[in-house]
């Protein structure tokens, strides 16, 4: 009892005492004696009644001068003053603590069996000062003082009798009907119970003669009790009666729905593993709070994820009224919350917003007043309502307690009011208080009707005592104790015989000790010695015999499906969750201004010392044409990129797993999820390109390009977000994805074309013919070379001459270097056509030679002597050779001429433009859009040889940027003005950013399905032996 | 036993995606190759030697003008500049033979910071012309290596004349080619009378430009048989001035022939470089 509710009886008892009117008498001082000793040991009984003895001189000295006549009256002096010392004490006292001060002065008032009419008149005072309703006053009264049941509005009350209908009183009360009922086996006489319903107190008064006995004290007939909360009632020759039983009974009306949460014969293993749980079974009702209890590493949470369904039992089956939890989800959607014991709170965002949000996730039905009105009663209901504003803050730069932040996690499934709730680990690491006040918030949600299953390591005395079931689990996921928790102290000292067996909780303090039932489990066997061996007296198997003998409930039968509770829990519709995915995402981003800061200010920055540091002057002047540095800013420029986009990205799903698993388990979209982080990271990098690009191109002085290189810019830093949001979504340590990163930026700087031309590679790789596959798997090659060939080719200076260059350049190469290359080979082979040393190198420049000597014909349109169709090693002679000589020259003048007649055309062009601007302007034309150095790489100018000879063909290798592929299916040349699919030539800027938006699409199917995750798991799963072997020889 | 195969797989696929691509065969080629490349170099060759650059290349003309003991002036070859204003084949051709001028001037006097300069603008218009063969760096590199041989270091230029001359004739680019004779020619005669400002009173100077009218007389008869052509035609005409003045001249020259001669080359020079 707390002191200040003392301190007020002791008040009003001297109040009572004093207006009686034989005053004080030495019979009464016996009763408060004996009413005291009954809660205070001797010492503090002897404080107290000297503490009352005081205060009856005080008030006897006070209210002396008043008219004992004038105290029926209301508006007297007596109960004005006794009214405001009413006043006084009740400011200390909650609403419960008033009522068992109100119900204590009811006991002592009828101590010695009667009650004065001024007792009446001042117990009627301190009920209308305490605001105790007029309801709960009657029956009170007609409970506790005369003892009329009939007059206790019957759903009030509750009556505890015998099974045997020959001792029931039901003739004896007109309201017997209504009442609830209780039967006991071999119960006599009849204990009633009377519930206040606005605290939840209760008082029992018994009427028998059996010795029933709580608190390892005897109940007195006829006597008033009041029935602490987690205090069984026990008797010779009957089961215990519990407390939560009887709590219970008094609420069974309001559940609107019934559940019954069982499972039959479930028994899971971990692999390789002795651990898991052993097949149990159990039936669970709504309206109970369970605790499940054990050492570390017994399994609770094995069995915890058992019961919700995150993992699935080897064997056996789990129905929630009659439905199976893994067969028939669907019609189980949204019954079962789950708390797991990490935090689930989005750091950067408030309490309110934590929950409001996870509203908008849960209630797809609500509009937005519902959802905020809802939010708000459920902080409320939190007492989190004050903090509401506060951000939640990490766990290092703790903003929420952790006892609020506990309560917040419970509150985000608490909201959608789940019929069956999972809690692990409510109340570890937490105060006392905060834990009392989580299992508080717990017990009342059961109470309301649900059934919640909590894990719990060692409750206090009081949490235990807030339990109605008890579960414990011994070493190995041996069920091994289900029942009433204040009980399994005895069961357990019964079972090892100790000598004080009955004795559930301490004779003095009324706590249960839950690490008593641990050590008693525990107890080893003692050695020779007289020491504790490391046998245990009892192994957890035995237990598990004694419990599977005693406790478990042996329902094999497939229980009838009866109808489910309703649930106003509704995922919303896709686009309505990726509308609050991406609020959300956005509010956490805004949130959190350091990362804003950081990324808005990294892009511009870089940009600037990348280009200032490329900026390539010479005598002391900066011409565009002539930096040296272009291309290889060019190509830092898209590693830039896909690095901010990674980095970005790298974290981003790996903050939010676990709030991932939760809201898979609220089978809340994966896809909608992804789509707000896609939203807000390609912003991000739309808005870092630009901001890259426009630093840049001010500094470099980089003209008309500024779109397409913003365009490709992003397209790289968007295929950074996707690598990185599969890393992140496929690690599962930070240290991972960043030891990771490196492993996926150096190839792609490698093979992107800039640093080793795709030719030089090892030859296993190199085709020479295009680009290597595995050059093409790289985002930076394709951004790269669209972002030099757009240069090259788009440029003002530029484009208006590119189609004849690339004409010019074109018949060039078959006039000067493909048809002298053909026949140079010819007349090598008109000396030495008899030569057999030279058959098969012949054999394959025919090869060759037949190849081009037809493609050039269908090219020039010069119709090829029927004669030359298929060359052949035996038929070829002097004579032939002479005339493909004289025919590739032929072709050589045509293709000549073509490529004159170009030069022509682009001088023409180039005439007007000058004529336009004169040749001053042509000539800053050129210095401000051709960089000379990209030209050079381009062309391909300072790479010698020429050609190439392939298997089939002669392969160009000089002016790829002139080339256009031969492929039909897109592949090509690096630095390809175009890439061919079919007969469309597609300009590579639109063909590689195609590319990479295709490779993007492919990684977000990856990041949907996880197959980063899959990948890595499947491998681990493997366990290869050689990997083993390694890992021992690590060690 | 999953994993034992999976384990027996895993490296093999791996290395079976590395080596599937190394091809095979390559090496037996090889032998046969090399022999049949050592003829093909021999037959390249025979056939530059047909076409030989046709008059003394400036090199051997600016040699000249060293061996004279006259002084190198700044700013009197055509400024690499110039290069951008050349779109045409045509203009790049005769301004690739100006260009070479200047670089073996510049080389001859071992101008360095100029000899990179000339390098990298003849590169440039090779480039454009699709000869960037010739004038690369194991050209540039064997200059540096002879700076101080005059010799030797003729010998590389008129090679480089050389070559760039053969390239073009063998390609089907004999105006071209003409065109770049026609350019070299002008600048050397324009380097010539410029050595000083009063070139005429250089003594050595006349012996040279009467040397140069026979080169001019060879170079006119070449012309002939592509007069046709317009930008051959278009160059000879602008030659007109100085086929003029030698036109009039004796065995020896007077100051006045002197001075006309650099007056007409300027005339020519002036109209080509621009």
């Amino acid at each position: 009892m707390r002191e200040s509710v003392l301190l007020a009886l002791i008040h009003i008892f001297a109040i009572v005492s004093t207006v009686n009117p034989g005053g004080i008498t030495s019979r009464g001082k016996k009763i408060l004696r004996s009413y005291l000793r009954r809660y205070l040991n001797r010492e503090l009984e002897e404080e107290y009644f000297a503490l009352f003895e005081n205060n009856l001189e005080f008030y006897s000295y006070e209210l002396k001068s008043v008219d004992k006549e004038e105290l029926a009256d209301d508006g007297s002096l007596i109960s004005f003053q006794i009214t405001n010392i009413c006043r006084q004490i009740k400011k200390g006292l909650f609403l419960d603590e008033r009522m068992i001060v109100f119900l204590q002065l009811l006991e002592f008032a009828f101590e010695d069996g009667q009650i004065t009419e001024h007792e009446r008149t001042i117990i009627e005072i301190v009920s209308r000062t305490f605001n105790i309703s007029k309801k709960e006053y009657d029956n009170a009264c007609a409970f506790m003082i005369g003892r009329h049941y009939d007059q206790v509005s019957s759903d009030c009350i509750l009556i505890i009798e015998s099974d045997n209908p020959k001792y029931s009183v039901e003739k004896d009360f007109v309201n017997y009907g209504q009442w609830r009922h209780i039967k006991v086996k071999g119960f006599r006489g009849q204990l009633f119970v009377l519930h206040i319903e606005s605290t939840g107190s209760l008082i029992l008064t018994y009427d028998g003669n059996l010795t029933l006995y709580f608190k390892g004290r005897d109940i007195i007939a006829c006597r008033p009790y009041l029935l602490d909360r987690g205090v069984n009632i026990k008797g010779p020759g009957i089961e215990p009666i519990y407390y939560s039983k009887v709590y219970k009974a008094f609420l069974i009306d309001h559940f609107l729905g019934k559940i019954v949460f069982e499972g039959q014969n479930i028994d899971f293993s971990f692999k390789d593993s002795e651990n898991g749980i052993k097949p149990m079974n159990f039936r669970l009702e709504s309206g109970n709070l369970v605790g499940i209890m054990g050492g570390s590493g017994v399994g609770k949470t094995t069995l915890l994820n058992l019961l919700h369904g995150k993992i699935r039992p080897d064997s056996g089956n789990i129905y929630i009224n009659g439905y199976d939890l893994h067969e028939d989800s669907e019609m189980l959607n949204g019954l079962i919350g789950y708390v797991p014991q990490d935090d689930m709170l989005i750091e950067e965002l408030t309490v309110f917003q934590n929950m409001y949000f996870n509203a908008r996730l849960c209630f797809g039905g609500y509009d937005e007043d519902q959802l905020i009105n809802l939010v708000n009663k459920v902080l409320v209901d939190l007492e989190l309502f004050d903090i509401k504003d506060l951000q939640v803050g990490d766990l290092l730069n703790k903003k929420v307690s952790g006892g609020q932040r506990k309560r917040l996690n419970i509150g985000l499934e608490l909201m959608r009011e789940p019929a069956v709730l999972f809690v692990d680990e409510p109340t570890s690491g937490l105060s006392s208080h905060d834990s009392e006040m989580i299992m508080t918030l717990l017990r009342k949600h059961a109470l309301s009707g649900k059934l919640v299953i909590a894990n719990i390591h060692q409750p206090s005395s009081d949490i235990l005592k807030l339990f109605d079931r008890l579960w414990l689990l011994d070493k190995g996921g041996y069920m091994i104790y289900d029942g009433d928790p204040v009980e399994a102290l005895v069961y357990f000292k019964t079972e090892t015989s100790q000598a004080n067996a009955a004795e559930s909780e301490c004779p003095n303090c009324g706590n249960v000790n839950a690490e008593d039932i641990l050590h008693i489990i525990e107890v080893k066997v003692i050695d020779n010695s007289g020491y504790a061996g490391k046998e245990r007296q009892i192994s957890p198997d035995e237990w598990y015999d004694k419990y599977r003998k005693k406790m478990m409930p042996l329902n094999v039968s497939k229980p009838g499906k009866t109808d489910l509770p309703s649930s106003n829990f509704k995922v919303p519709k896709k686009f309505y969750q990726i509308r609050t995915f991406i609020t959300r995402n956005l509010m956490r981003k805004f949130a959190d201004r350091q990362y804003m800061i950081l990324n808005l200010l990294e892009a511009p920055f870089l940009a600037f010392i990348l280009s200032y540091l490329s900026k390539y002057t010479i005598n002391g002047g900066y011409v565009f044409a002539e930096n040296k540095s272009y291309p290889v800013f060019l190509f830092m420029a898209v590693v830039v990129a896909l690095f901010l986009g990674l980095m970005v990205s790298a974290e981003e799903i790996f903050k939010d797993r676990k709030i991932l698993e939760r809201e898979k388990f609220l089978n809340i979209s994966r896809f909608s999820y992804l789509i707000s982080k896609l939203h807000f990271l390609f912003i991000l990098s739309a808005i870092q390109s630009l901001l890259f690009v426009l630093v840049a191109s001010g500094i470099l002085e980089i003209r008309g390009m500024m779109w397409q290189q913003w365009l490709i810019l992003f397209t790289a830093a968007c295929y950074g977000n996707l690598i990185g949001l599969n890393i992140s979504a496929g690690m599962r340590t930070v240290v991972s994805i960043y030891i990771l990163i490196p492993l996926i930026l150096v190839p792609q700087l490698l093979l992107g074309g800039a640093m080793i031309n795709f030719d030089d590679l090892h030859k296993s790789i190199s085709n020479k013919v295009y680009v290597p596959v595995i050059g093409d798997l790289m985002a930076t090659r394709w951004a790269y070379e669209a972002i030099t060939v757009e240069q090259f080719k788009s440029n003002k200076f530029e484009s208006p001459v590119f189609k004849y260059d690339l004409e010019e350049s074109r018949n060039d190469y078959i006039a000067r270097t493909l048809i002298s290359e053909l026949r140079t080979k010819v007349s090598l082979y008109k000396v030495d056509n008899n030569d057999p040393l030279f058959k098969e190198s012949m054999e394959k420049d025919l090869r060759l030679l037949n190849f081009h000597i037809q493609d050039l014909s269908k090219i020039s349109g010069i119709s090829l002597p029927p004669e030359f169709n298929n060359l052949k090693y035996k038929n070829f002679n002097d004579f032939t050779a002479d005339s493909i000589i004289s025919y590739l020259t032929t072709l050589k003048q045509h293709f000549r001429l073509k490529a004159e007649l170009a030069d022509k055309q682009r001088a023409l062009v180039i005439d007007e433009t000058i004529k336009k601007i004169g040749i001053g302007g042509y000539v800053q034309l050129q210095d401000r859009y051709k960089n000379k150095r990209l030209d050079e790489v381009l062309k391909n100018e300072n790479n010698p040889p020429d050609i190439y000879e392939g298997k089939k063909r002669i392969i160009q290798k000089t002016h790829p940027i002139f080339m256009i592929p031969d492929s039909k299916i897109g592949r090509a040349q690096f630095y390809a003005p175009y890439k061919v699919l079919g007969n469309k030539n597609i300009p590579t800027l639109i063909f590689n950013l195609s590319a990479m938006w295709i490779m993007i699409s492919l990684f977000f199917v990856t990041l949907y399905y996880n197959l980063l995750k899959r990948f890595i798991d499947w491998l681990e799963a493997l366990r290869l032996p050689f990997w083993r072997k390694f890992g021992r020889q690590l060690l | 036993m999953k994993k034992t195969i999976a384990a027996v797989i895993l490296p093999f696929l791996v290395l079976g995606f590395i080596g599937c691509n190394s091809g095979s065969g390559d090496k037996k080629n090889t032998q046969k190759q090399k022999t049949s490349e050592v003829l093909q170099k021999e037959k390249i060759e025979k056939e530059i030697t047909k076409n030989v650059y046709p008059i003394p290349t400036s090199a051997q003309v600016i040699k000249m003008l060293t061996d004279l003991e006259v002084g190198y002036i700044i700013g009197i070859s055509n400024s690499p500049e110039n290069s951008k204003k050349y779109y045409t084949s045509a203009k790049r051709s005769i301004n690739l033979g100006v260009y070479g001028a200047d670089l073996s001037y510049a080389t001859l006097y071992n101008i360095s910071q100029e000899v990179i300069d000339y390098m990298d603008v003849i590169r440039n218009i090779a480039n454009d012309l699709n000869m960037s063969k010739i004038y690369n760096a194991p050209l540039y590199d064997s200059i540096k290596k002879n700076f101080d041989n005059k010799d030797k270091l003729v010998k590389i230029l008129t090679d480089a004349f050389n070559d760039t001359y053969a390239y073009m004739s063998e390609n089907d680019q004999q105006t071209l080619a003409l065109l770049v004779v026609g350019g070299a020619w002008v600048e050397g005669m324009y380097l010539t009378t410029h050595v000083s400002e009063a070139a005429y009173q250089v003594s050595g100077i006349s012996k040279v430009l009467i040397e140069q009218k026979k080169s001019f007389d060879l170079y006119l008869d070449l012309t002939k048989a592509y007069i046709d052509d317009a930008n051959i035609k278009d160059f000879v005409n602008n030659l007109e001035p100085i086929k003029k003045v030698y036109a009039g001249l004796g065995t020896s020259l007077t100051m006045d022939n002197i001075k006309d001669i650099t007056t007409a080359i300027s005339t020519i020079r002036e109209k080509i470089i621009l």
